[in-house]
């Protein structure tokens, strides 16, 4: 799948720390429903990406748009088109998750009746017996749900995740790549930074390789059997 | 509602269900009460030893005037003018009796003030240079030692330590939690995330601090309708000074630090906004304004008194010869009793000591001129001066009693020395076969002290600069918070 129209677009984008480049000359787009993995060892710049294309940091040179507006020229505003998971969902844990799916509506400027929010976490996986609990006795798992109810009730045009199966068990992993797929299902375009290689197989339809910041391969998963990305993966970043 | 409307509704929600803020602000009224409680006390027990020193005096008179009518029936007795009430010189030095009072005003429970430190009962006598001897006693050293826990002190001390405490802990939880990355990619920039969670716990703190100032007050037996403007100053004063805490806060949360280093960074703003600047502000104007040391003014009094006993003669020598209706009289000055005497003796004492007295007033009025100073510097310095001058307890209002103690001594001794020096002139004859010498029967016309306090509309108006002054700090510390938020943490 090419992006016609991308909902995410990053034109040579370059970010140094201290003289170092973290991001370099890194161009990507993603098409609506397009699910792309974003690959690399540690350092290799993909949370800094992340932090890019969510108005963090703003770059050194390129451009971000989002939806085809620009992220550096008014974050706050291009947030609303986007949706983020961190590798740990961390809620208020005195709350529900339909009491912190309230609150993280109102800060992305969604006003949800309960039904609507029952629904979403639902649609997200939560049981519906745990939507009234307290989220300090949740799961990582499960905090991760209320996380996607999170970002489906922005109605979001672009996913962002960081490490999404990190620390999940295979259970919990096979059924946040299922809730991926929903996610792009809907059309939502999906940026997922991540170690886990199975799973990019598994959900992603392009994944690309990070090296000291660079974009060193790109390629579509459908391409590549489980044992190719593995040896292309170990090929490039000893390169 | 719009969508902010509806997050800061969320915020006061979450504010009125979390425990934490209701311990801290439990804590904070129960400082409140018990402040105001001991305050009221104190100056409960005041106006009762005002009421009884009036009733003394009254009675004291009353019984001073049944001897002296006692004294008017014939008998061959003779009667030393000390002990004869009716001999005016006699009156004068042994048997007047007047107080000065410093009556409590209805707001006092506000503020101890200098009510401890400095006497509210003055006794007058003639010959008290200027006006008040400098000794009391009203307190066990080890109170004055350790201060009074007013209402004053919970207000300018411990009330800020409980809003500094409270915007520390819930503007920083997410932080803390890792919870902030979650919410800096949402649509929302910091500066009103932040800005409507502190609005939202300033709108609450506010609310409650207005509720238990109030509520100490009443418990403290303050009726509102006795001092509506004061009140209303005092209430105005001590919510701006909560709005100066909240964006001290506000400015130092807008930084984004941890729990641990938002509360470490307020504690220390508090110790040298509270404790330092104030220590070291006093002892900059005791070192820097120097009054001649009590010994050495101990030491000139006793040089003066002695000088003039010993040029006694010359003294009233020249006193008489400088009054037309005395002069003639100059042969009378060897025979003069004591108390005549020191009609001519004390203003000459307080003539030659009056250039070390005019140091000590100056002193003393340049010191209050730097504290004031200082409370610009200081807030809680400042706002403990201002609840005090709403109370009536600060130093002004007692400089004001001070001078007019002194006023009233002066028009007692128009009108007790002019009598006296009259004698001098035209000695009332001696009734035949009386006890008394018969000169003296104005017991009624002798003047009362009536203090004139200042109006309650100027010590609003003396309040006011420093409630301006906190109102214009505050608007500063919010422009600096703004200024800081202008970026989600580097490190989200």
């Amino acid at each position: 799948m090419r992006p016609e129209s991308p909902v995410l677009r990053l034109q040579a984008v370059t970010k140094s720390f201290a003289g170092r480049p973290a991001v370099d000359e890194l161009s990507l787009e993603l098409a609506a429903g397009e699910v792309y993995a974003l690959l690399g060892p540690n350092g290799a710049g993909k949370t800094t990406t992340l932090n890019l294309i969510l108005g963090f940091d703003v770059p050194d040179k390129g451009t971000i748009e989002v939806g085809g507006s620009c992220v550096t020229r008014d974050p706050v505003a291009v947030r609303a088109r986007m949706a983020y998971l961190p590798e740990t969902v961390m809620l208020h844990p005195s709350l529900s998750g339909m009491e912190n799916l309230h609150y993280f509506s109102l800060l992305g400027g969604t006003r949800l009746c309960a039904a609507q929010m029952g629904r979403l976490l639902t649609e997200a996986g939560l049981p519906a017996a745990a939507h009234s609990q307290r989220t300090a006795v949740y799961s990582k798992g499960m905090r991760q749900k209320v996380g996607l109810a999170i970002a489906l009730a922005k109605q979001a045009e672009l996913l962002l995740l960081d490490e999404p199966t990190s620390g999940l068990d295979v259970s919990a992993a096979n059924e946040f790549s299922q809730l991926v797929r929903t996610a792009s299902g809907r059309g939502m375009a999906v940026l997922m930074a991540t170690h886990d290689l199975s799973r990019v197989t598994d959900v992603a339809h392009r994944l690309g390789v990070l090296r000291a910041g660079r974009l060193v391969f790109e390629s579509a998963t459908a391409a590549l059997s489980p044992a190719d990305l593995e040896a292309s993966y170990l090929r490039q970043i000893a390169a | 509602m719009n969508r902010w409307g509806a997050l800061l509704v969320w915020e006061l929600r979450q504010f009125a269900g979390n425990p934490v803020a209701w311990i801290v602000l439990g804590l904070l009224a129960a400082a409140m009460a018990w402040g105001a409680c001991s305050g009221a006390s104190l100056h409960r027990a005041q106006s009762q030893a005002l009421a009884v020193e009036s009733q003394a005096d009254a009675a004291w008179l009353a019984s001073v005037k049944e001897r002296a009518q006692q004294y008017t029936r014939p008998s061959a007795e003779p009667l030393p003018y000390w002990q004869d009430p009716g001999d005016v010189a006699g009156f004068s030095r042994y048997f007047l009796r007047r107080h000065a009072f410093k009556p409590h005003l209805p707001l006092s429970p506000l503020a101890v003030g200098v009510s401890d430190l400095q006497p509210s009962r003055v006794p007058v006598k003639l010959e008290t240079l200027f006006g008040i001897a400098p000794v009391y006693d009203f307190e066990p050293p080890r109170v004055l030692m350790s201060g009074r826990f007013d209402l004053g002190f919970v207000i300018a001390f411990v009330m800020p330590v409980a809003i500094v405490l409270l915007i520390g802990l819930l503007t920083t939880f997410e932080r803390d939690r890792g919870m902030l990355r979650l919410v800096a990619a949402q649509p929302i920039s910091p500066r009103r995330w932040l800005g409507i969670r502190v609005c939202s716990i300033a709108a609450w703190l506010l609310l409650v601090i207005a509720l238990m100032l109030g509520g100490a007050l009443w418990l403290a037996g303050v009726d509102p309708a006795a001092a509506p403007v004061e009140l209303a100053s005092a209430m105005a004063l001590v919510l701006v000074y909560a709005l100066f805490w909240v964006a001290l806060s506000f400015a130092v949360v807008a930084a984004w630090p941890t729990a641990a280093g938002a509360l470490g960074t307020l504690a220390a703003i508090w110790i040298l906004l509270c404790l330092c600047v104030p220590l070291l502000g006093s002892a900059i104007v005791l070192g820097t304004v120097r009054a001649p040391s009590a010994l050495y003014r101990i030491d000139a009094l006793r040089r003066v008194t002695d000088a003039v006993e010993a040029e006694r003669q010359a003294v009233l020598a020249a006193a008489f010869a400088g009054r037309a209706d005395l002069a003639p009289h100059a042969g009378q000055i060897g025979r003069l009793d004591y108390a005549t005497r020191q009609t001519f003796l004390v203003p000459e004492r307080e003539r030659r000591l009056a250039a070390q007295q005019h140091a000590v007033l100056n002193v003393k009025e340049t010191r209050e001129r730097a504290t004031t100073l200082l409370g610009f510097v200081s807030p809680s310095l400042g706002v403990q001066s201002a609840l005090a001058t709403l109370a009536g307890t600060d130093m002004q209002r007692h400089r004001r009693f001070e001078k007019q103690v002194r006023d009233f001594q002066l028009h007692l001794r128009d009108f007790f020395f002019s009598r006296i020096q009259q004698q001098i002139v035209a000695p009332t004859p001696r009734p035949p076969g009386s006890y008394s010498r018969q000169n003296f029967s104005e017991f009624d016309a002798i003047a009362h002290f009536r203090f004139q306090d200042a109006s309650a509309a100027s010590r609003a108006t003396a309040v006011l600069p420093v409630t301006l002054w906190l109102l214009a700090l505050s608007v500063g510390l919010v422009g600096i918070a703004a200024r800081r938020l202008r970026r989600w943490p580097a490190d989200l």
